[in-house]
């Protein structure tokens, strides 16, 4: 059974003359243990798609299916699938609330009714996992910096211990270094906890280096699902979706095109050394 | 909770939709006035079908009205109960200490109908008239007080200022609602207590971005030169029209006919 089933969502904000549909029947599966990077333009629909999924957003109809039990069957069920699908928001930081970080930390782990020991270990590890040093966690979430804030509010939920962790452009803002950093813990977590990520980015070259899933999202519709290799392969109908290749995707293909022996399915920067490499050594061999 | 509809505004194109916000704000000063003058059943007549008037060329419909009516039916109900019994002259009906007299019903019968009068009248500026025109309006109006070192310009700027972040607000505590739910926050269950505790983790977040925002919007003015309202242009410049012409004569011909009806008749209620 998969961890996730979503069918025939939809969703609509507002009533009458202001109804706006943001959820067209979507629909996908999702194993235990995959990355699911959620791509498309800005007002697709990707952030009204991922709060129906922890059942923030109630949908208009279709289902959602975790471990094969329907979310909004009862209210009891709707309050537990919190902790179960934790929720990284877009801008988090601007939730926090306490006087301390590890309070913060502490407020989901505190509502799920664990011991305080408990609490501390998966506070320690949250904050380890993001990287947030031992002595700002004494300190008031106001004083920190937007960085620093966005990694407390993240390990807030990742204290947790969500079976499925959704983060909504949790690099946004971060610079270079803090957003693979923060990326590669995610793999690391995934590795560790078999945890089901669900990752909502404007950046192709990130979505096609840690997913093994992609959703393109287009007018409230799921545009294309599959594996980055299928999606990235249909580059044409990406620019009609206003997105477009990897960078390294588009250099490959650039190269092709100009009459260079390559391939042109190649998505990350480490695939391209090697190919390229690959290229140089048959042509020294020809010489 | 995009649902959310500051003030009453109706959209519409009626002539009073059309008409001068000031001069809407300046009748209705008057009305209020002359509700109170009119003090026989002629005068009130008068105003009642000036005020159908209005409410008809408004071209909203007049359940509208009566729904807005709904929240002070009880006031209503309550004024004009105590009205009825504190009339003077003699008793009709008599229980104990308690007696309705003539002047009585009367009475009741006058204050009941004003205050439908000023509430349905208030419908007809507040339904016809954008927040923003409105508070725009009233800086005009309340001009003169300047003399008394009164900073009109900065209080309607804050009013405006405060409307149009209004929907902002919800949107943000609609937000902050959200993440705190997704972190198991139990917003509504629990006794009186534990609901208030609830709140802290939205309301604090919410203090800190409104004044974050505050700070962000002063910065941004100050940035564009804003310094008061000294030597300040506007876009809308306001002009009567021949509607607005019409509104005042035909409003002066209705007063006078509640002073002459006033003067002229006698008052029932004493
Ligand atoms: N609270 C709301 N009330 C009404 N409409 C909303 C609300 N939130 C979003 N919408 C509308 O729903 C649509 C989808 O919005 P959504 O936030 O899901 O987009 P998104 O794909 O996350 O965009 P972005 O990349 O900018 O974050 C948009 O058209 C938006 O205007
Ligand atoms: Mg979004």
């Amino acid at each position: 059974m998969s961890i996730l089933e979503v069918k025939n969502l939809v969703f609509e904000y507002g009533t009458g003359k202001y109804k706006n549909r943001a959820l067209d029947d979507v629909s996908f599966l999702l194993e235990k243990g995959e990355i699911l990077s959620i791509i498309g333009h800005t007002g697709s629909g990707k952030s009204t798609l991922v709060q129906t999924l922890n059942g923030l957003l109630k949908p208009k109809s279709g289902e959602v299916l975790f471990n094969g039990d329907n979310i909004f069957k009862n209210n009891l069920l709707l309050h537990q699938i919190k902790f179960k699908v934790g929720l990284v928001f877009q801008y988090p930081e601007y939730q926090l609330f306490e006087e301390t970080v590890f309070k913060d930390i502490s407020f989901g782990p505190h509502n799920m009714g664990l011991s305080e020991c408990e609490i501390k270990k998966r506070v320690m590890f949250a904050a380890e996992f993001v990287g947030l040093r031992n002595d700002l966690l004494q300190k008031s979430p106001f004083d920190l910096s937007g960085g620093e804030r966005r990694r407390a509010a993240i390990a807030g939920i990742i204290a947790m211990k969500p079976e499925i962790l959704i983060l909504d452009e949790p690099t946004a803002g971060l610079d270079p270094g803090s957003g693979r950093r923060l990326l590669d813990n995610l793999i690391r977590l995934r590795k560790m906890n078999k945890t089901t990520i669900i990752i909502v980015s404007h950046s192709m070259e990130e979505a096609a280096r840690i997913s093994d899933k992609i959703m393109v999202m287009d007018h409230s519709k799921c545009a294309m699902f599959g594996t980055p290799k299928d999606v990235f392969s249909e580059d044409k109908r990406l620019t009609e979706l206003s997105l477009e290749l990897p960078q390294i995707t588009r250099i490959m293909k650039m190269l092709k095109s100009r009459g260079c022996d390559i391939r042109d399915d190649i998505l990350t920067v480490d695939e391209a050394v090697s190919e390229i490499l690959r290229v140089i050594a048959r042509g020294e061999r020809h010489e | 909770m995009s649902d959310i509809t500051i003030g009453q505004y109706v959209e519409g194109y009626s002539v009073v939709h059309r008409m001068d916000v000031r001069v809407k704000l300046s009748l209705m000063l008057f009305y209020i006035l002359f509700v109170f003058i009119a003090n026989n059943y002629f005068a009130l007549m008068l105003i009642i079908l000036a005020t159908i008037f209005a409410t008809l060329l408004t071209r909203i419909s007049i359940f509208q009205y009566i729904k807005s009516t709904k929240g002070i039916i009880i006031i209503v109900l309550l004024t004009s109960m105590l009205n009825l019994f504190y009339g003077k002259g003699k008793p009709i009906f008599k229980s104990g200490f308690l007696e309705i007299t003539e002047a009585g019903i009367n009475n009741a019968i006058f204050i009941s109908v004003r205050i439908i009068l000023l509430v349905f009248i208030s419908g007809v500026l507040t339904f016809t008239t954008t927040p923003a025109d409105l508070t725009d309006g009233l800086e005009r109006i309340m001009k003169p007080l300047k003399i008394f070192h009164i900073k009109v310009h900065d209080i309607a700027m804050m009013m405006s200022i405060a409307l149009r972040f209004i929907p902002t607000f919800f949107e943000e505590l609609d937000k902050i609602t959200n993440a705190q739910k997704s972190r198991g926050a139990d917003i509504e269950g629990g006794n009186f207590i534990a609901r208030i505790k609830a709140f802290i983790p939205i309301l604090i977040p919410l203090f800190i971005s409104s004044f974050r925002r505050a700070n962000d919007l002063a910065a941004a003015m100050e940035c564009r030169c804003y310094n008061g309202g000294e030597g300040r242009t506007r876009m809308k410049v306001l002009t009567l029209h021949r509607c607005d012409i019409v509104a005042i004569v035909f409003s002066v011909f209705t007063f006078s006919g509640v002073i002459l009806c006033s003067i002229l008749l006698p008052n029932p209620i004493m």
